[in-house]
């Protein structure tokens, strides 16, 4: 059984955690998925699928245009 | 007064022998002193003048020794001094090029510096805007913004399972 960890910035409604943990499970089944609130993602979310990580949040996003700023010449 | 002829002949005579003893005597050899004398004097004109013949020669032979001298340490100088300002070109050449080369040098290492500054620069800017990104962001969004983004990212993350 997969265990997948779902964080996000803000502490989600049961509604909200129903919806998502559905349209994840059509993707993987046999799974347990468990919710975290952190506030250093400060928006959107990163699911955890065991040692996989999907990152969608905007600390990612913001991490990536700091890379990209400190590339450039 | 009675001139006798006898007396004349003897007196003559008297004075033939004189002559006669005084030529041989006196005479010839006084002249043989003369002439040798004359002689001497001669040959010591003549070796007198030999000398200065030969001092003549050696005075000019000096004078020509003298100017031969004076031209060749004329000519030393005139060597010695292009020498040196050869030499003195040739230092102020490798002077002139070494300072262009520290010119060149410090030029480059102020750019390379200014590159350096510069780029430190930005770097400083793109952490600052990150970070002042990430405090507005965390203050201003609401719930529905939250929520929004939620939905967008779950539905970009799932496309990747």
């Amino acid at each position: 059984m997969k265990k997948i960890i779902v964080s996000t910035a803000i502490d989600l409604t049961s509604a909200q955690q129903k919806k998502i943990a559905e349209a994840i499970k059509k993707k993987v089944a046999n799974s347990t998925i468990e919710f975290k609130t952190d506030q250093t993602v400060i928006g959107g979310l990163s699911i955890k699928i065991d040692s996989q990580l999907l990152d969608g949040t905007l600390s990612h996003k913001l991490d990536t245009v700091k890379q990209a700023l400190l590339q450039t010449q | 007064m009675d001139i006798q002829i006898t007396q004349i002949i003897f007196q003559v005579i008297n004075f033939s022998v004189v002559v006669g003893a005084l030529s041989v005597l006196l005479y010839k050899p006084v002249l043989k002193i003369l002439e040798e004398r004359a002689a001497k004097i001669a040959e010591a004109q003549k070796q007198a003048e030999a000398t200065l013949a030969q001092q003549a020669s050696l005075t000019e032979m000096k004078q020509k020794a003298t100017t031969q001298a004076k031209k060749e340490a004329a000519q030393i100088v005139e060597e010695a001094k292009q020498t040196a300002q050869a030499q003195a070109e040739k230092i102020i050449q490798e002077a002139k090029s070494k300072s262009e080369q520290m010119l060149i040098q410090s030029r480059e290492n102020w750019a390379a510096e200014k590159q350096q500054q510069q780029k430190a620069l930005k770097d400083e800017f793109a952490v600052s805007v990150v970070a002042v990104s990430r405090k507005v962001m965390g203050e201003v969004f609401d719930e529905k913004t939250h929520t929004k983004l939620i939905d967008k990212e779950l539905t970009q993350l799932l496309k990747l399972l």
